[in-house]
């Protein structure tokens, strides 16, 4: 018979590796990824008992992913960490410099105004399942979109800028 | 999907395959058993303080109107500048509430009760925890010695609408020494993310600021000049 804890256990290693790929999507960083997903399935697994249908427990965990990171953004980009190395696979160097850029410019960005870039954008949520995800109405996830678009093209401006700068000199 | 968004799209998915794979089972275990030892804690510190107040009260029914006895009295005095809370009595505290509904959280939630509208009376010598958050996790203070701010993660209630531009707009309350309260604040410091937890029933204080954590919310005040304001995921009061 499996118990519950084996059971967690199968969700949460199937599991990790999306939740994981989001959670660096949202911070950008590998050690805060693993914190904000680490919590995610603590806090899922202190609620197992009631979330043992897989999806359901899949759709708590992302719903804490996204609370914790929106209740930890602030305090936490203002550390210092050990800059994140690369994982160890082939790609060309202009896609390394295009992910850093997009890493950068996201980086200037509120943790909400990220979050609803996030969920529209890589997970492909509808703007009403943001809405839902996030607690607020479509029209600030609407609003929230348009301002991130707008501050990343002004960022991916200047970083173009920056770039060319540095080769021309 | 336009091209500008189409980019995005794909430069989010090569940002997101930039994760490392690993393995967090046993981290995740690890932190459930943390969270349920500071459960277990602030829980049983809040029996304790449940059971003083019950014991205090025994006690004076025993003395009777005809035996004076000693009245149980909080250690903390006020002070000369100190407002009186309104004579109303300390505010009771309720039963923690009921489980929540399945697929909920099983989170303490500081709902359900009237909000104090004064100062509370102080049991007990206060803690001197500058940042700290609820037992529930869903509000999380920075005590300074000029001002107490506090932030709520989850509330059903509205904030008065204020422009913050490009930044987010925080349900953040804060209150110094002799300003009134002041709700909302855009993009500001929090002390969500720290360990330290405000038991039910505590209190903290800094200097002329006071913070205290009960069932039914947090309230924050100035010694100084009375006000402050009680938070709770359903409502708010500032006095």
């Amino acid at each position: 018979m499996v118990t519950a804890d084996e059971d967690f256990d199968a969700f949460a290693r199937a599991r990790t590796p999306a939740l994981v790929r989001t959670a660096y999507a949202l911070t950008g960083n590998q050690h805060t990824a693993e914190d904000l997903v680490q919590e995610a399935l603590a806090r899922t697994l202190l609620a197992w008992p009631r979330l043992r249908r897989a999806e359901h427990a899949e759709a708590y965990a992302r719903k804490v992913l996204y609370h914790q990171q929106v209740s930890w953004w602030r305090l936490r980009r203002s550390r210092e960490y050990p800059t994140d190395v690369l994982p160890d696979r082939p790609a060309a160097e202009v896609a390394v410099e295009d992910r850093l850029d997009l890493a950068r410019a996201l980086d200037v960005l509120t943790r909400r105004q990220r979050a609803v870039l996030v969920l529209r954008f890589l997970e492909d949520r509808s703007e009403r399942e943001t809405a839902e995800l996030l607690r607020c109405s479509i029209g600030t996830v609407k609003s929230q979109t348009s301002k991130a678009l707008a501050r990343l093209r002004t960022t991916a401006v200047a970083g173009i800028l920056d770039r060319e700068g540095r080769a021309s000199s | 999907m336009t091209d500008e968004n189409q980019e995005l799209r794909s430069g989010l998915h090569r940002l997101a395959d930039a994760a490392a794979p690993t393995d967090l089972t046993a981290r995740a275990h690890g932190r459930a058993a943390q969270i349920r030892r500071r459960r277990a804690a602030a829980a049983a510190v809040a029996a304790i303080a449940a059971a003083v107040v019950t014991i205090g009260g025994a006690t004076q029914l025993l003395a009777g109107p005809d035996r004076p006895v000693p009245a149980v009295t909080p250690t903390e005095t006020p002070g000369p500048t100190e407002p009186s809370p309104t004579g109303s009595p300390t505010m009771p505290l309720t039963e923690p509430p009921a489980d929540p509904p399945t697929g909920a959280p099983a989170e303490p939630t500081e709902v359900g009760g009237e909000l104090p509208t004064a100062p509370l009376p102080v049991a007990g010598a206060p803690l001197t925890l500058d940042h700290f958050v609820s037992p529930s996790g869903n509000i999380a203070c920075i005590l300074g010695a000029a001002e107490v701010a506090c932030e709520m993660d989850e509330h059903s209630f509205a904030l008065p609408p204020r422009d913050c531009g490009l930044e987010d707009y925080v349900a953040t309350f804060r209150v110094s020494r002799n300003e009134p309260p002041v709700v909302g604040a855009c993009q500001t410091d929090t002390a969500f993310g720290v360990d330290a937890v405000l038991p039910y029933g505590s209190t903290s204080r800094n200097g002329d600021l006071a913070c205290q954590s009960q069932e039914v919310g947090m309230t924050c005040w100035s010694r100084s000049s009375g006000h402050g304001f009680s938070i709770a995921r359903g409502d708010y009061v500032l006095f």
